[in-house]
């Protein structure tokens, strides 16, 4: 379930051993496995015997320290915590904390990306339509704003029969992409021609923020998506419900 | 463009660099910069001698990876990247794990050993604290490949090999940052003390080729099993990219620091 599975399948045994080993071993497993998503992997399969024992004596000293309680802070992450700043096809400021109160599904794209990302859209679409819920909207941003201004994202989101009240078609600055395409989990890189190599993701937040569902790769069976869109209501707390 | 960077930058010297740019009250904790020419790397996401040249404009780097103390000195001045503080899309529920306390070293953490159990985002705020930046990959590759004298020695067995080894052999206590022998650029610890973050560590190892097809899993998977011929006798690199292409942008994990660029 996680982009780094085609990766760390692809390695030998001996190389994920290695890479464990430099990377933390016991700890750094702990800390893949706390994001769920490497069950039954290679990379777990690895981490779950130290691969040296004079490596797993010499973290013993502190690895399993029990840490203080975190006062007040949520444990999990929301996405509502980025401080980025988008702006949408019209030319308004978006903030991903704007989304509070409704469930969203996000993804990143490009608008002149031949390959996967028309695949992405008509995902979400049908996502849209076949959740039939109300209250769920979609956040896409792009990973080329230079290209993708806003007059453009509004002739796409035209050509696409996008209803502007359920879709937010976003561009912000290179560090604003950076930051939610780590915050998602995305991998890109611009090619020297200009476009951009990326991996296929849509994620669905609920009310709050919080990631309840990741779809990964395209041309994929949608109905988990499906129903987890289905399913997902505002579910926020009143004090957070206002817009 | 970034020969006149280049030029400006030998003719006003490193140092008026770190006074002009950093933040005065960062400065108590800002480290050494030093001066990285314009080279060429060959990235492992590039297949094929065509396009597998990568040029990097001159840039500045800190001379050791930032340390424990320097960290405390950034949490300090900035409370809500502290322990227990900072939101947890930010770092996972490890994140500064070794330290006694918020603002505590204590006896698992000495002042001059390179700060571990970062994330990217904290990594990325403390450099921004002093008005610098993470290393793009092909910045910190660049000044990775080079020895004491040469300015790229990854072609030179004996350099790959010593690299490899420190990667197999099990990590003990961290050493305190700076007590290896400097590269030619006069950056230290570049290799044998702890893995760094960079700025792209999340761009995918595939170049333009590999992403027709209709599924972004396997373009990655081709990516990533297509390195190079050319790139072969340089595995330890292929080892960086591919611990890399692990990492979430919240992880933090014992071995894994960072320094700052600019």
């Amino acid at each position: 379930m996680t982009l780094r599975t085609p990766l760390l399948t692809s390695l030998s045994a001996s190389t994920l051993l290695l890479a464990l080993a430099c990377g933390g071993g016991e700890d750094a497993h702990e800390n893949h496995a706390a994001h769920g998503g490497h069950e039954g992997h290679a990379a777990t399969a690895a981490g779950d015997q130290p691969a040296d024992p004079a490596q797993h004596a010499a973290h013993g000293a502190h690895a399993h320290e029990p840490l203080p309680a975190l006062a007040g802070a949520d444990e999990r992450a929301s996405l509502f915590d980025l401080e980025s700043v988008f702006t949408d096809a019209d030319g308004a400021t978006v903030r991903f904390a704007d989304l509070r109160g409704k469930p969203t599904l996000v993804a990143m794209f490009y608008g002149s990306c031949t390959s996967i990302c028309p695949l992405i859209l008509t995902d979400l679409a049908n996502v849209l339509e076949q959740a039939n819920n109300p209250q769920l909207g979609v956040a896409v941003v792009t990973f080329d704003p230079e290209r993708d201004t806003a007059e453009n994202l509004r002739a796409l989101r035209t050509e696409r029969g996008f209803d502007p009240a359920k879709w937010k078609l976003l561009r912000g600055d290179d560090e604003a992409t950076r930051d939610l395409a780590m915050a998602l989990g995305v991998q890109y890189r611009r090619t020297p021609d200009g476009e951009f190599s990326h991996s296929a993701l849509i994620v669905l937040l609920d009310g709050e923020g919080h990631i309840v569902a990741r779809h990964e790769g395209v041309a994929q069976p949608l109905g988990e998506l499906v129903a987890a869109a289905r399913a997902a209501g505002a579910a926020a707390p009143p004090a957070a419900a206002a817009e | 463009m970034s020969g006149r960077f280049a030029r400006l930058s030998a003719a006003l010297g490193v140092a008026l660099c770190v006074v002009a740019s950093a933040p005065s009250e960062a400065q108590s904790y800002a480290t050494r910069l030093v001066r990285v020419d314009e080279g060429v790397v060959f990235p492992f996401y590039g297949r094929g001698s065509a396009n597998a040249a990568v040029l990097v404009p001159a840039f500045q780097i800190e001379a050791t990876p930032v340390t424990n103390a320097q960290f405390l000195a950034f949490v300090r001045s900035t409370p809500r990247w502290q322990r227990g503080r900072v939101a947890r899309l930010f770092a996972d529920e490890r994140y500064l794990a070794h330290w006694a306390g918020p603002e505590t070293l204590g006896a698992a953490a000495r002042p001059n050993q390179p700060v571990t159990h970062v994330s990217w985002f904290a990594a990325r705020a403390y450099c921004s604290s002093l008005g610098r930046r993470l290393p793009s990959e092909h910045e910190w590759e660049l000044v990775a490949q080079a020895d004491a004298t040469r300015r790229d020695a990854s072609r030179d067995p004996a350099f790959v090999a010593q690299i490899l080894e420190w990667y197999s052999q099990p990590r003990g206590v961290l050493a305190d940052v700076g007590q290896r022998p400097a590269n030619r650029y006069g950056a230290h610890d570049m290799h044998g003390l702890v893995w760094e973050w960079v700025l792209d560590f999340n761009a995918v190892m595939v170049d333009a080729d590999n992403r027709q097809g209709g599924d972004a899993a396997s373009s990655q998977f081709c990516g990533g099993g297509s390195v190079a011929a050319r790139d072969s006798a340089d595995y330890a690199a292929f080892m960086r990219y591919a611990f890399r292409s692990s990492l979430q942008a919240a992880y933090t994990v014992p071995n894994l620091g960072f320094r700052c660029a600019q």
